[in-house]
């Protein structure tokens, strides 16, 4: 479900003429709903544009999907005359004398024009033309809704008719508002229904669910992490569910006489080990190399990471004949052969 | 090309930006105070480069020549870089100036008698103290040194500077195959076009936008037979299920471009990000399959491959050179911490 933001009732008119809009019982006036989309009219400026987005999408995150910002803004370029329609690319701010650094975009691909949110109105000719400098089209709310879809990881989407300067110049917005928002509205409307370049969004099926909904395999939660984070890197190898389901060695774990965690386990070190082959090698030489310590009893253990050649060893002994073995081990033992794994001696 | 033409009210008669006003007659061209009043001063998304780029000119203030960092060219000598240029009009998916200035537009700096000034003073003041070496300067730290040469138009600059400055070197690294400005210099034996390289389909996937490894080669050809000094650089290496053929095929066709002793050197390099460009390669290819590479964070914290698996890499690739004929002398590791460098270790084994 898509929310659309105002920040007057004005420039909602046709949208609000189009479908059946009935009001939501909320903190606030001025939140509606039809049978696909919320319709939010903010109110003029960031602030309140920020603290009613913020609400609703706190409200009703699971439901709505994407947001919308409509609305008049005024042009900073020649290239955008009145009654022009634009879809925002970047939205910029300027706040107490200063650009805000952080920006937001709109994965829309149509959006040509930026957009620069101004905290205060602006009239003076000096600072349009600073303004100019960052944006094609100045406006009082899209920074703030477009901050707000961030936070809750939606996408936002923005449309702007142009009102030429009166935005900008203008003491009495109510006035503007009245007289010319129906028209602006109309615009506003007919431009938003032709967003056929705005596709939905499909998500792609969870790959993991093929082994966690599968009774064969037990996950905890970061195994389950673990999981999908593996199958991701296959797939961006260029692998299908499929193919992955497919591999000779997975059929053989599902086939294996195991308990589920312990299926799980071989699952995810033999991923681990497809997806990362020199370093499964690297794994399967330093164990070799550690042979003749592991045949005496004694526990190596080294930088799972691989990035430090340290070696440590644990052992316990119980008697004259096991430190006999011990001492014979580490005789035998080279630690050169171990380091020159490190140093990316190894046969592949 | 260019958007919007951002020019500092000091330059606006400057005769390169006149002749690059003539070049984009539909770009709007900004009068304004100093580059640092615009650039930078809010985030512009990196990608947005596709759609709509704009160029600043002006001039760099502050330090023009700095010191290179450990590792970044042949040992032994000095090395360090100056800045006549921000960002770059290439698109390769690990570069971290898409997370280094905040905006991708192009930035170039026309002050290049300062510059020039600033490298001689570095090389005088190191001189002094030692006179028998030659120290390296290093153009594109901050931008593909060919890419926008014709708009730049200061290669003859240096040319003129390096040609004086014979004790000293200047690289000019590269994945252009703009070397139509190159070719109106005569060669100079301490002026170095190097090459960055990389597999051809590396390259397809990973260079985005830049000249395929074919034209590259024919560049390199080209230079090489009027004389210019060439060093090639095998950076960034990424290993994929075809590593070993692949850079087997790449050194057979960048050795019938140009015989292995007229190499001045080549450099070896494993992918390595900061955290912060590691993230932005998350954020803007998430369908790359580096992301499907295993790193770890590594001695200087960057995030590269576990060190066996560069020190393989990197040995792999050295012996394949060695092999073909490359001499070892001429083969350096870029950006790899010395005390386990392979050339060593598997020299010596």
């Amino acid at each position: 479900m898509k929310l659309l933001t105002f920040a007057h009732r004005g420039e909602a008119v046709a949208f609000l003429a189009s479908s059946n809009f009935s009001p939501v019982d909320f903190y606030f006036d001025g939140l509606l709903k039809s049978n696909d989309c919320y319709l939010l009219i903010t109110g003029e400026g960031p602030q309140n544009a920020s603290e009613k987005t913020i609400t609703v999408l706190a409200n009703f995150n699971q439901e709505i999907s994407e947001v919308y910002n409509l609305g008049v803004a005024g042009s900073l370029t020649t290239k955008l005359k009145k009654y022009d329609l634009t879809w925002v690319r970047t939205a910029y701010a300027h706040h107490a004398e200063k650009l805000e650094f952080k920006s937001f975009s709109s994965p829309s691909t149509r959006a040509e024009f930026d957009c620069l949110t101004a905290f205060v109105r602006v009239v003076d000719p000096n600072e349009k033309q600073k303004f100019s400098l960052i944006a094609s089209i100045i406006d009082r709310e899209l920074w703030a809704v477009a901050s707000a879809a961030h936070l809750f990881k939606k996408n936002f989407y923005s449309l702007k008719v142009i009102s030429d300067d009166l935005i900008a110049s203008s003491e009495d917005i109510c006035k503007f508002v009245k007289e010319e928002a129906p028209k602006f509205s109309q615009i506003l409307f007919k431009g938003f229904e032709q967003r056929e370049f705005i596709k939905p969004e499909i998500s792609s099926p969870l790959l993991s669910t093929s082994f966690t909904d599968d009774p064969l395999f037990y996950l905890t939660t970061s195994q389950e992490r673990k999981l999908h984070s593996l199958l991701e890197g296959l797939r961006l190898k260029g692998f299908s569910l499929e193919e992955i389901l497919n591999f000779k060695e997975v059929r053989e774990i599902k086939a294996q006489e195991k308990l589920p965690k312990e299926r799980t386990r071989l699952l995810l070190q033999y991923l681990i080990d497809r997806l990362n082959p020199i370093s499964a090698k690297i794994r399967e030489s330093i164990e070799d190399s550690l042979t003749v310590l592991k045949e005496a009893k004694i526990t190596p253990s080294y930088d799972p990471s691989f990035e430090d050649d340290w070696l440590g060893i644990s052992v316990r002994i119980q008697s004259s004949r096991d430190l006999e073995k011990v001492k014979n081990a580490l005789k035998i033992f080279s630690y050169e052969d171990f380091k020159k794994i490190f140093n990316g001696q190894f046969d592949v | 090309m260019f958007e919007v033409i951002y020019v500092e009210e000091q330059l606006i008669d400057h005769p390169r930006v006149l002749e690059i006003k003539k070049k984009y007659p539909h770009s709007e061209i900004k009068l304004i105070n100093s580059i640092q009043d615009v650039f930078g001063r809010v985030k512009k998304p990196y990608l947005q480069k596709r759609f709509n780029l704009n160029l600043f000119l002006g001039e760099k203030k502050g330090q023009l020549v700095k010191l290179a960092p450990a590792a970044y060219g042949l040992t032994g000598e000095p090395h360090y870089y100056f800045i006549h240029a921000y960002n770059c009009i290439y698109e390769c998916n690990y570069c971290y100036l898409q997370g280094y200035f905040h905006s991708p537009d192009i930035v170039l700096f026309l002050n290049h008698d300062e510059i020039s000034q600033e490298i001689k003073q570095v090389a005088k003041s190191y001189h002094a103290d030692h006179p028998d070496k030659k120290v390296w300067f290093h153009a594109g730290e901050y931008s593909d040194s060919l890419a926008l040469s014709h708009l730049s138009g200061e290669l003859n600059h240096y040319f003129k500077l390096f040609k004086e400055l014979k004790d000293c070197k200047l690289e000019l690294r590269t994945k252009s195959i703009n070397i139509k400005e190159l070719l109106k210099e005569e060669p100079l034996e301490n002026v170095i076009t190097s090459f960055s390289l990389s597999p051809a389909h590396r390259i397809k996937s990973n260079d985005l936008k830049t000249p395929p490894l074919k034209a590259r080669l024919e560049a390199i050809g080209t230079l090489v037979e009027r004389g210019f000094p060439i060093g090639i650089h095998f950076d960034p290496i990424i290993y994929d299920d075809q590593f070993i053929p692949s850079y087997e095929e790449l050194v057979d066709l960048l050795l019938e471009k140009i015989s292995a002793d007229k190499i001045h050197y080549i450099s070896l390099g494993v992918v390595r990000f900061t955290k912060e460009v590691y993230q932005k390669v998350q954020k803007n290819y998430p369908e790359s399959d580096l992301l499907a590479q295993e790193f770890v964070r590594s001695f200087d914290n960057k995030i590269r491959y576990n060190r066996p698996m560069r020190l393989w890499m990197l040995g792999k690739i050295k012996q394949i050179l060695l092999d073909k004929g490359m001499a070892l002398d001429r083969i350096y590791l870029c950006m790899e911490d010395q005390d386990y460098d392979p050339m060593v270790i598997n020299h010596e084994s």
